[in-house]
């Protein structure tokens, strides 16, 4: 008996929502395929959805992370936005003038976008880890900051007119992969690495379950949980140039639903909204979950507030089964400290 | 077994499992109106969930429970409230931020379904509380400003507001001295007389003596002894309670001459809190630190540690001075400290065994490459599993899943694993069985025998004696007195603490 509990309450309880996840994804697959198979089982249908769900994964995982230490980034959508505008502005500004050689000022442009990402994300953990600010509070102001910052500079107007050989990131192939999909994988098994198995991944997760007890153990809690956010920040540059690169615009107000669809997305990833669990795995399969689920709702022609409906049904269901779950571990757990 | 068919409060042949484990079989208690009970018992033994199934936080799986003329199979909170038993539980929850008066009078609101509230009646059914009981305390403070003694006595005052007709008092004496122990007991005396059944947990042997008319031993979740406590001898109490004769004989290793000191302490400051605190440690010495709970003694442990501000004085390890205010510090020059509470800080308790073995000094398990490296961390975890003795099957079940023995030795081992010079150990077997406890003892005469030196910091006078070569007192925050192994004995060690 207490052989089976354990086995649940362990590293195997991840696994097994896991499985869950797996049997989900599998299930709409074969429900939506079945009922759609001249729309949803196509393979424009799912060329589409490639290139659409590496954006939204890849802001998962950066949510992801702030989560698993107990936290979480509101201004991931901010942050890739004002990444993707600063590129974007000097590739439209080079490229016009000059109309040489644009790649280098492609790599250039990229590369402020992602230092613009990592910046955004210092002051977040300044705030969060140094500051001691609520996260919630310190990067609602944070998204509102550079969103509005984002806007002055830009006049509220979005840059478009990207260069082509810049597009060719996010609608071309890579080996006849998507190449989002390929960034998507690298960037997956780049963070499933730092988490897993180094020493920063361990101390992520010690922090996120009690983070009294790791000042305790001494292991520098406020850089760890700096880490992060500044991590994050740098993930959400990634996501942003990619969104331009497949759209060939940069916008502020892009993808503002998007915070809500990465939270219901890490969540549904059976990450632990009050920290200490989550997988890259779980994430890219939540992901993979709701994107069927909207492509297979645009197929059968539903209306797209049903498919909100839907979305905020799901995190709200995810939540209950986790409290319920939750519930019968401790108690569980209780019962067996008294049992030895 | 000698049941009272007349008794007006207690419980009948309870049976409580959680899970597979049976925390009572069969228990039965009784208690007359107008006498003072004593439920002793060392932890684990059951004495909780039964004061949780009286309480109706625990609904029993067979059992009755009486309550003057009427009986239940179980009880809600609310019921066991209406019906009159009242806890006392060692924090008192009591509300910090309201003053006197409202922690007195708000349960009094709720318990009427009051939905607003007027100043003058809580003042005075403050007032009148208070009186009732005996007790002069200024019913316009806040509840966080005054001492450990009085809160108690507001927790009575206001369990006999709510009309109480048996009243639990979990542990009551801990943070007491002994003059506010007295006072204590004239009030229980009261409230007593008043026709109250007082039931007193505890497992101060002394105190129940004084106090109690009659008792009730637990011991594993059944009812070991019972009877009146003049029929009681000392020895036959905690021989019930433990079940073994437990030898308590000293176990700390014979120190040897050393002029070398591992810690030195030069008159650390922190006002009010502590100050001119100095002592030293020689290699394989274990020092005792003890004081009544606020003296100042879990502060002046985790401010060795880097965890508590010190405003001034020295802190040298191996003849270094040390950056004061800081723990990664302490920890580079090779202190350790193990927190008093290991569930909330001591242990990650979702993570795994593993994991929280390895959680102090995480770095060290670092390959070249900057990569952790899977292969060590299960060599250090199954080390110390193995040399600690820690009961499981799996080092990656949750460290919720042990025993309160055995996650205490997880805490141990987490930081015996860094080879510490000096290890501080706040209250390092609270809450552990009595096995478990020696076998802590056991680990900490180990490594001091090896060299490693200790502050023990507890309120557990016999473990002091046991365990450690001298034995310093803080009282309000100053050192009272240094006790030298020679001098070392329960009577003079209780009588400077109170």
């Amino acid at each position: 008996m207490n052989e089976r509990f354990s086995k649940l309450n362990t590293g195997l309880l991840a696994d097994r929502k896991i499985m869950q996840l797996m049997i989900i994804t599998a299930g709409i697959f074969l429900f939506f395929s079945y009922t759609s198979s001249d729309i949803f089982f196509t393979t424009d249908n799912f060329k589409s959805m490639s290139y659409q769900i590496p954006e939204i994964a890849i802001l998962s995982i950066a949510v992801m992370l702030s989560m698993i230490t107990g936290g979480i980034d509101l201004s991931i959508v901010s942050i890739s936005n004002a990444a993707a505008l600063s590129a974007s502005w000097i590739m439209t500004m080079h490229i016009n003038k000059s109309g040489g050689e644009p790649i280098h000022w492609i790599l250039i442009a990229c590369l402020v976008g992602i230092v613009v990402g990592v910046l955004c994300g210092m002051v977040n953990s300044l705030l969060v880890a140094w500051l001691n600010v609520t996260p919630i509070l310190a990067t609602l102001a944070t998204m509102t900051l550079f969103n509005g910052i984002a806007i002055g500079i830009t006049d509220g107007k979005s840059v478009s007119g990207l260069p082509d050989q810049f597009m060719r990131v996010g609608n071309g192939t890579f080996f006849g992969i998507p190449t989002p999909m390929v960034l998507l994988i690298v960037i997956a098994m780049g963070v499933g690495f730092l988490i897993n198995r180094t020493t920063l991944g361990l101390k992520v997760f010690l922090v996120g379950t009690n983070r009294k007890a790791a000042q305790y153990s001494v292991m520098g809690d406020r850089k760890v949980i700096a880490w992060t956010y500044l991590i994050s920040g740098f993930l959400s540059s990634l996501a942003g140039l990619l969104i331009a690169s497949r759209t060939s615009a940069a916008s502020p107000d892009f993808g503002s639903s998007y915070i809500l669809l990465a939270i219901v997305v890490v969540v549904l990833g059976g990450v632990n909204p009050s920290g200490g669990f989550g997988t890259v795995t779980g994430v890219i399969l939540a992901t993979a979950v709701l994107q069927m689920v909207a492509s297979g709702f645009n197929a059968l022609r539903f209306s797209q507030f049903f498919y909100l409906v839907s979305q905020g049904g799901v995190l709200v269901f995810v939540m209950i089964l986790n409290v319920v779950l939750e519930r019968r571990r401790v108690r569980r757990s209780i019962a067996k400290s008294l049992g030895s | 077994m000698s049941t009272v068919l007349t008794s007006e409060y207690g419980v009948e042949n309870i049976v409580k499992s959680f899970g597979g484990a049976k925390a009572l079989s069969g228990v039965s208690l009784s208690v007359q109106s107008g006498e003072v009970h004593c439920i002793a018992g060392e932890n684990g033994s059951g004495k909780s969930t039964l004061i949780k199934i009286m309480s109706g936080v625990h609904a029993p799986d067979s059992g009755l429970i009486r309550l003057g003329e009427r009986t239940f199979t179980e009880l809600s909170p609310r019921e066991a409230v209406q019906e009159g038993v009242q806890v006392i539980f060692q924090d008192f929850s009591l509300l910090p931020n309201l003053t006197v008066a409202e922690n007195i009078a708000l349960p009094t609101y709720i318990l009427r379904k009051s939905r607003f509230l007027s100043k003058a009646e809580t003042k005075d059914i403050a007032a009148k509380a208070l009186e009732l009981i005996g007790v002069d305390i200024d019913i316009n403070a806040p509840v966080a400003e005054i001492s450990i003694a009085s809160k108690q006595l507001i927790a009575i005052a206001r369990a006999t507001n709510l009309g109480v007709k048996m009243l639990f008092m979990d542990e009551p004496t801990t943070a007491l001295t002994r003059k506010e122990i007295k006072r204590l007991f004239e009030v229980v005396e009261q409230v007593r007389s008043r026709g109250v059944a007082t039931v007193f947990v505890s497992h101060k042997i002394d105190e129940i003596q004084e106090i109690c008319n009659t008792i009730t031993v637990l011991r594993n979740g059944e009812v070991v002894a019972d009877g009146l406590m003049k029929d009681f001898k000392r020895d036959a109490i905690s021989n019930a309670m433990t079940g073994i004769n437990v030898s308590e004989t000293r176990i700390a290793p014979e120190l040897k001459k050393s002029e070398k000191k591992v810690i030195d302490v030069k008159n650390l400051t922190t006002k009010p809190t502590f100050s001119d605190i100095s002592f030293s440690i020689a290699p394989g010495e274990i020092l005792g630190v003890t004081g009544l709970l606020g003296s100042g003694r879990t502060e002046l442990a985790e401010a060795i540690f880097g965890q508590y501000p010190v405003n001034s004085g020295e802190i040298h390890v191996d003849g270094k001075k040390i950056q004061l205010n800081s723990s990664s510090q302490a920890l580079k020059a090779g202190i350790g400290y193990v927190p008093p509470d290991r569930l909330t800080q001591g242990l990650f308790l979702d993570q795994s065994i593993l994991r929280n073995l390895v959680a102090v000094d995480v770095d060290q398990y670092k390959s070249s490459g900057g990569r952790l490296s899977k292969k060590r961390l299960a060599e250090v975890g199954d080390r110390w599993i193995k040399d600690l003795r820690i009961k499981t099957k799996n080092p990656l079940n949750p460290v919720s899943s042990l025993s309160g023995g055995n996650q205490q030795r997880v805490v141990l081992a987490k930081w015996l694993a860094m080879n510490p010079h000096l290890m501080i150990l706040n209250g390092p077997t609270v809450g552990v069985d009595i096995g478990s406890k020696r076998e802590i003892l056991e680990i900490i005469r180990d490594r001091a025998q090896e060299g490693m030196a200790f502050i023990v910091v507890s309120d557990d006078i016999p473990e002091l004696i046991q365990i450690c070569h001298r034995v310093i007192v803080i009282k309000n925050g100053h050192i009272s007195k240094e006790f030298s192994e020679a001098e070392l004995n329960e009577e003079v060690l209780y009588k400077e603490l109170s």
